[in-house]
């Protein structure tokens, strides 16, 4: 079990802050909460653990890890609830928790030698291109490309690695992610072209990718629309 | 149309949405509160204290936090295949719902008792109610509606999923055939009301159906029997299940009122002539949470026992185990967990029996 000190628990962001304070539902339960009311607590836990772990999911790309970091995550946020002054929602306070706890994580797979080697295994499925060719049923190739992606996310550094996933595959808007990082939408903006033109070089050098002679557009931004949103 | 050279970067990441989205509805995990508080007490045992760390674990044993309506009551089941597997899933769903719904009818502590009653069933109706939202069950199982039970009105109603409302609805219009309503009766004459209904209340059919799968459909299928039964015969004699519906409505009564012994008779009266039926698995939920506020947490495991050795996969078995587990002396708390996992290997637990197993410095943690 991984725990960590609660120093790096995030302020909320100030394009969060609630000027005219609702007292709502949640609110009223956080504040039983912070007094330590554990039946507060755990329907918080039970409303919020979908969207957490769903995050938490999409950014370590394996189930039992995701699973694993998403307790930690309700666990530092159980001992830091106290600090929490309601600047900003309690979700997106509880996914800032969440990206720091896998910040931490990401470190520890790179720092640690045990973690280094699972490390190192992941990143071979990027030499098996031949999965890609034989083109086995649809379900075994998406999942195949996830394994990929997930592969070549971990060439990238962490501040490119969060946005691409947020923007790309969770598939928030610029400001989603800027109010979760608490950075501003233009440096998401830039972190967002810079993520994609770096996975989509590193699937090309792979052969995963065709490499293309078109020019790519100068923000580097699917065709979805603004900030990639499904 | 121009080609962009990221064109089939999207088309990838489609792909990689569509596979983690797949793998998120078919295998979410079961989230365990008890196992989060106690890695906070760890981390901070002044903000995160023992009291609060048995608190979370006293009550986490006996809640069934279950993924999906669809999952299996029982481990062992094996799957089936076709039209019959499917109606058993509904018939598994209707069970597990009703038991949820139980949880979420919030009996009032004891007059005179301490918050921490209230404390529990509101916990247990805070989390069922979450899960029965999240999952959206109870509906379509008309086929099992005769299975569902009245919930007192008090008030944690707010707690209510919409569903649980209407249930509580058709079923005190139901209850209203056999006693006096609560709106014109005293606790007493409703008691007495009540009563009358207990002497008639006949031994267990030896043909009982089972709440395992294939005694529950055929629970289902008598459910629905009984129904139609009803239809034509209203006046006639109440069915074994109207019967124990009214034994199980004079236990709350008498919970409500403070009388424990009283309230635990019924249940227990229920339980032994309710045979396998469901309503027997909605007793014993009830029971956990009785007998630990009259007894303590000795009875609480002397009543797993009991419930495990007559369901050893009942829909309480998962968190039996697990509090059992938790409270097993010395070596025998790693045996419990390894057993658990041996059994239960998707259970709401697991986590923390990994931990316990893998880890020989914490086979002293509980």
């Amino acid at each position: 079990m991984r725990l960590h000190s609660t120093s790096s628990i995030p302020d909320a962001p100030a394009a969060e802050r609630e000027d005219a304070p609702v007292v709502d539902r949640t609110s009223l339960l956080v504040e039983r909460a912070k007094r330590g009311d554990m039946q507060a607590w755990a329907r918080l836990y039970q409303e919020l653990f979908d969207p957490i772990y769903r995050h938490v999911r999409y950014l370590t790309g394996d189930p039992a890890v995701a699973e694993d970091l998403t307790q930690e995550t309700f666990a530092k946020a159980l001992v830091a609830l106290p600090d929490f002054e309601g600047r900003s929602k309690l979700s997106t306070w509880l996914h800032g928790v969440a990206i720091n706890v896998v910040r931490r994580h990401w470190r520890w797979e790179r720092n640690t030698e045990t973690a280094h080697a699972r490390l190192e295994d992941r990143r071979r499925v990027l030499d098996d291109v031949s999965a890609e060719s034989e083109r086995p049923d649809r379900v075994a190739l998406q999942r195949k490309r996830a394994e990929v992606l997930y592969a070549v996310l971990e060439t990238l550094p962490d501040t490119l690695r969060e946005v691409f996933i947020l923007r790309d595959l969770e598939g928030l808007s610029e400001r989603e992610i800027a109010e979760r990082l608490g950075i501003t939408r233009g440096n998401v903006a830039v972190r967002a072209t810079r993520a994609r033109a770096r996975v989509r070089k590193e699937l090309v050098s792979r052969g995963w990718l065709e490499p293309s002679t078109a020019k790519p557009p100068s923000d580097g931004r699917s065709p979805r629309g603004e900030g990639g949103e499904r | 149309m121009t080609e962009s050279p990221y064109d089939a970067l999207d088309e990838w990441l489609e792909d990689v949405v569509a596979s983690t989205d797949r793998e998120l509805e078919t295998d979410r995990p079961r989230p365990d509160f008890a196992e989060v508080v106690a890695r906070a007490h760890a981390e901070d045992p002044r903000r995160v204290t023992a009291e609060q760390l048995e608190e979370v674990r006293a009550l986490a044993a006996v809640i069934p936090i279950q993924a999906r309506a669809s999952e299996s009551s029982s481990s062992h089941s094996a799957p089936l295949d076709g039209d019959f597997g499917e109606f058993l899933d509904d018939v598994r769903a209707a069970v597990n719902s009703d038991i949820r719904e139980r949880q979420l009818a919030g009996i009032p502590a004891a007059p005179g008792r301490g918050a921490s009653t209230r404390r529990a069933w509101r916990w247990l109706a805070a989390a069922a109610a979450v899960v029965l939202i999240g999952l959206g069950v109870g509906a379509g199982l008309g086929g099992v509606d005769g299975m569902m039970r009245a919930a007192p009105g008090d008030g944690d109603a707010k707690f209510q999923a919409p569903h649980a409302r209407v249930e509580v609805e058709q079923a005190e219009g139901r209850a209203e055939l056999r006693a006096p309503s609560r709106s014109d009766a005293s606790p007493r004459a409703r008691e007495e009301a009540l009563e009358e209904v207990l002497e008639e209340v006949p031994e267990e059919h030896p043909d009982a159906p089972v709440a395992t799968p294939e005694g529950a459909l055929e629970e289902a299928l008598e459910a629905t029997l009984e129904s139609s039964v009803k239809a034509t015969a209203e006046a006639s004699r109440p069915s074994l299940d109207e019967r124990l519906k009214a034994l199980d409505e004079l236990a709350q009564e008498r919970w409500r009122q403070g009388d424990l012994e009283g309230a635990e008779h019924a249940y227990r009266e229920l339980i032994r002539r309710g045979g396998r039926r469901a309503r027997v698995q909605l007793a014993y939920g009830d029971l956990f949470s009785l007998v630990r506020q009259a007894r303590g947490g000795a009875g609480e495991e002397e009543l797993w026992r009991e419930y495990l050795g007559r369901f050893p996969s009942g829909p309480h078995a998962d968190d039996a185990r697990a509090g059992l587990c938790r409270r097993a002396p010395g070596d025998a708390r790693l045996t419990c967990w390894e057993r658990y996992l041996d059994d239960f290997p998707r259970g709401a637990h697991r986590a923390h029996a990994v931990r316990v197993t893998t880890s020989p410095a914490s086979s002293s943690s509980p």
